[in-house]
């Protein structure tokens, strides 16, 4: 008894719980951290039980109470959400709609949106907060869609790297223009290097078309400075929270951020603020509310202040909220409340809120098919490594995939491909355009072994650029030499660098009109598209935002696609290859087998004629040389049939047994789909088949010939198997099975006789 | 165009009313050319906005309901006046704790008025005096 008891407590030492949790550790998801659900902590997605209930007295036209709070009781931000967001005029019936009501209408495609827009004028913080809590995730969604400001989608770009190299944020801002971003934002590791950051992404911003805008963030003072220096166009670093207690954390109040929205608009510079779930909770003042109330008051805040649009969405926080229960739900339904209240709407998939690319890749989903003013408020437009805000959602290593979600949601996320050649081309010139102001502008010399560095590299642990002192000096020679957007447009214009400068001058000449300024404008074609020229107006299938024929076509061309002709001119290039290694005499018409002691190898029409390799890439020569081996080994004589009326191989296997004088037989694909075969059995009930032909080794085949032997001796051996991974098999060759086989079936001949051939193998003569 | 009201209508005014858009130095947007540019005929200050660009967007936001956003702009056009470090120097002023009584931003307020004829931005820094008092927002934080 002893012996067992201990030998059980072995084993449960070894091994004391299901090693698939193993498995499971492993993941990268496990990597994330998920929180329990705690409103009094403030970790509570939609709903804490410190939330207010929604409510607003109005007596004589004043607010007397709002979410219940007097004006007595009330912090800075309901006072400035009284004084400036609620409007009394349509306030009462505004709050009289029951939340659910209100919530229907916003996915009711009859309603239409600048109803809904004019009610969310004089709807409290609270209210916006139910309303939308009422809608699951697919309904946030839908109303997303139909709300938000612009028709036409958008996208933003992070332009940074680790070492703050200009000539990399020159080579990669043009990069990004051509990708199609509507925006980018740079930043920098040491924040003295905001005026070279500045200067080399405004420079590579405009090569190939005018009209991207740019910011650069930093501290407020000097990104006015920039900002009024003509260098960027918009702003988003005005961040408000939605507790008193952390605005005063933040260093602010809602006047002092007011002043600030103003002063953009009084140098023409577009800006949007930042807010967004869990910032409260990070910065340790909760209040014990729950994150979408807060964003609610949040947002109701910017609307009050006069910015023009947000971006939110959980922006640092989303990690944290993405920790809580329903917490993506609830970055949703803030998104949703910004564009309910008619802000433009970046929707945040900015800070990577995941290690699991299946959760960051849910998440943006929405907001690609259904549109977005800018789907991401900074998608990393290289790499991880090399953005400066911290990785993205999506960044350089993962922007293919992003193209790719476009082409099978046929949905536009405002990004197009770009091909090998096109890159080099645009790294170049902006690397040749940045050198010669530089050098023009006498801020610094760039030698072209540092241009040849960062012209081919995927991210600054391939250069050999500045040092980071050198970059000091430059920003520091810019701002003091007071450079302004027009020196460096002038020097462009002498450098011969005419498109470039023109570009330039475009966008520094539309900030006199203010054009921009308004709510979610963006450039497209030299065109200003808002939601005033460009409103979304969703009424259901056949309305909104709609693909272009050009614009899908833009979408579908990814890189490297497959077709007919070009399986049909690798299988050339291969042919060549087999005519040193093989060579088919045609014997004529094959005959029924009257030895016991062959076995058939029955290939399809295009084996060897239209098709000479297999999916793993052996050439057919081979394949037929290891099988006949095999046969050999067992003993049996090899013969090989054509068969012209069949290219399936159940039927090519079943049609060489029957012929076979052993009654075994072996039906082989070109594209190297093989079975062993029985006379007297029906079609697809086999001896033994080898579907995963990219898996299929030459020894496989070899073995292939021998077991056959041992079937037609009726010893039956041990199966053949052809061990695999786990590939997704269909993802990697179902495209190319399907050309090749179409070539097959274009080739059978129904009726048609089969063929004795012999095969000589011209590699294994001397063998 | 001058004397009427511009609505969402007449936007994008740079592209339907090129001819009415004048820069801060009154420069119109005609002279604005890359040419006119590279002959040093033009300065930082011919790309500013306008007070009157400025009131034109309010007009048009105004035109299509966002009001907030007309008064923002109305905020703006009025700030075109100051200069730069006047507008950080307020700005500083109106961060929590800066101004160490209400006296200090009604003297702000005052300046506004007087100074640069400011009558919106006066009134808003008189309105956050009132409120900072209330949330006793006058005390040094560092």
């Amino acid at each position: 008894m002893l012996s067992v008891n201990l030998l059980i407590m072995k084993k449960t030492l070894n091994h004391n719980r299901w090693k698939r949790f193993d498995d499971w550790d492993n993941r990268k998801l496990r990597l994330d951290q998920f929180a329990e659900e705690d409103d009094l902590n403030g970790f509570v997605a939609f709903k804490s039980r410190k939330d207010p209930s929604p409510e607003l007295t109005i007596k004589n036209n004043k607010i007397v109470s709002m979410d219940g709070k007097s004006p007595k009781e009330f912090d800075i931000i309901d006072h400035y959400i009284a004084n400036y967001h609620l409007d009394i005029t349509v306030a009462k019936k505004a709050m009289e709609f029951s939340s659910i009501d209100l919530a229907k209408m916003l996915v009711d495609i009859n309603i239409p949106r600048e109803n809904l827009i004019k009610i969310a004028r004089g709807l409290t913080p609270a209210k916006l907060a139910d309303v939308v809590s009422h809608l699951n995730s697919m309904e946030i969604a839908f109303a997303f869609s139909k709300m938000h400001a612009r028709k036409t989608p958008g996208n933003q770009a992070h332009v940074t790297n680790a070492k703050d190299d200009p000539l990399q944020l020159a080579a990669d801002a043009a990069v990004a223009v051509s990708l199609g971003f509507d925006e980018i934002e740079t930043t920098m590791r040491v924040s003295d290097n905001s005026w070279s950051n500045a200067l080399a992404c405004a420079v590579g911003s405009s090569i190939g078309k005018a009209g991207t805008l740019f910011q650069c963030s930093s501290e407020e003072a000097e990104e006015l400075a920039i900002g009024m220096a003509g260098f960027t166009s918009y702003a988003e670093t005005v961040s408000v929270y939605g507790t008193e207690s952390a605005f005063i954390d933040g260093d602010d109040t809602p006047w002092s951020k007011a002043w600030l929205t103003s002063a953009y608009a009084s140098r023409g510079i577009k800006m949007r603020c930042t807010s967004g779930a869990a910032a409260e909770l990070l910065m340790g003042f909760h209040e014990s509310k729950s994150l979408l109330y807060l964003e609610s008051r949040c947002l109701c805040l910017q609307r009050a202040i006069g910015a023009q649009g947000t971006q939110n969405g959980g922006i640092d926080g989303a990690p944290l909220a993405s920790s809580i229960p329903g917490g993506v739900r609830e970055l949703m339904a803030e998104n949703l409340i910004a564009v309910w209240l008619d802000l433009e709407c970046a929707t945040g998939n900015d800070a990577r809120h995941s290690e699991s690319d299946m959760r960051v890749a849910a998440k943006v989903l929405p907001f690609l098919i259904g549109g977005s003013d800018l789907i991401c408020s900074g998608f990393g437009s290289i790499l991880k490594y090399d953005n400066s805000f911290n990785p993205s959602s999506f960044n350089g290593e993962e922007l293919e995939e992003f193209l790719v979600l476009q082409r099978d949601f046929e949905a536009d996320g405002a990004l197009t491909s770009l091909e090998d050649s096109q890159a080099l081309d645009i790294r170049n010139r902006a690397l040749d355009a940045y050198s010669f102001v530089l050098k023009d502008l006498s801020l610094g010399k760039i030698s072209e072994d540092m241009k040849t560095s960062v012209l081919y590299a995927s991210g600054s642990n391939d250069t050999k650029t500045f040092k980071a002192r050198d970059v000091g000096k430059i920003s520091e020679k810019i701002k003091s030499n007071k450079i302004t957007i027009l020196e460096v447009i002038k020097s462009l214009y002498k450098g011969g660098y005419k498109n470039e400068a023109k570009n330039l001058f475009f966008l520094t000449r539309l900030k006199t009109s203010g054009d921009y300024l308004q709510t979610s404008a963006i450039i497209r074609n030299n065109k200003i598209t808002s939601a005033i020229n460009d409103p979304n107006e969703y009424f259901g299938p056949g309305t909104g935002y709609r693909l272009s024929d050009k614009r899908r076509e833009e979408i579908i061309n990814i890189r490297s696609l497959l077709n007919r002709d070009e399986i049909i001119r690798a299988e050339m290039v291969h042919q060549k290859l087999e005519n040193q290694s093989i060579h088919y005499k045609s014997l004529g018409f094959a005959k029924l087998g009257k030895k016991n002691n062959e076995i058939i190898v029955g290939v399809s029409p295009a084996f060897g004629k239209k098709i000479f390799q297999t999916l793993a890439g052996h050439k057919l020569s081979e394949v037929l040389y290891n099988l006949k081996a095999g046969i050999i080994r067992g003993g049996y004589e090899f013969r090989l049939v054509r068969f012209k009326h069949t290219a399936d191989t159940s039927f090519l296997g079943l049609s060489a047994a029957r012929l076979s004088g052993s009654g075994i037989g072996i039906g082989l694909q070109a594209k190297g789909t093989a079975v062993i075969h029985q006379k007297d059995r029906l079609p697809h009930n086999n001896l033994e088949l080898f579907s995963n032909a990219p898996l299929t080794k030459l020894s496989h085949y070899e073995l292939m010939g021998f077991n056959s032997t041992q079937y037609a001796k009726e010893t039956p051996p041990e199966p053949v198997i052809v061990p695999t991974k786990g590939e997704a098999l269909g993802a990697r060759f179902h495209t190319r099975v399907a050309l090749t086989y179409a070539i097959e079936t274009s080739l059978i001949v129904k009726d048609e006789n089969p063929e004795e051939i012999l095969p000589t193998f011209k590699d294994y003569q001397n063998e | 165009m001058n004397k009427k009201k511009y609505t969402y209508k007449d936007y994008p005014i740079s592209e339907k009313y090129p001819e009415t858009v004048k820069a801060k130095s009154k420069k119109p947007l005609s002279d604005l050319t890359i040419e006119n540019l590279i002959n040093e005929k033009l300065t930082m200050e011919d790309f500013r906005i306008s007070e009157e660009s400025l009131i034109a967007q309010a007009e048009i936001a105004e035109s299509i309901g966002r009001y907030s956003l007309a008064k923002n702009f109305r905020r703006g056009a009025e700030m075109v006046r100051l200069p730069q470090n006047e507008i950080f120097e307020i700005y500083e002023k109106l961060r929590p704790g800066r101004a160490k009584s209400k006296g200090e931003l009604i003297s702000i307020a005052r300046k506004l008025k007087e100074k640069y004829h400011a009558l919106i931005l006066a009134s808003f820094v008189e309105e956050a005096a009132d409120i900072y008092e209330k949330r006793d927002l006058f005390n040094k934080r560092y």
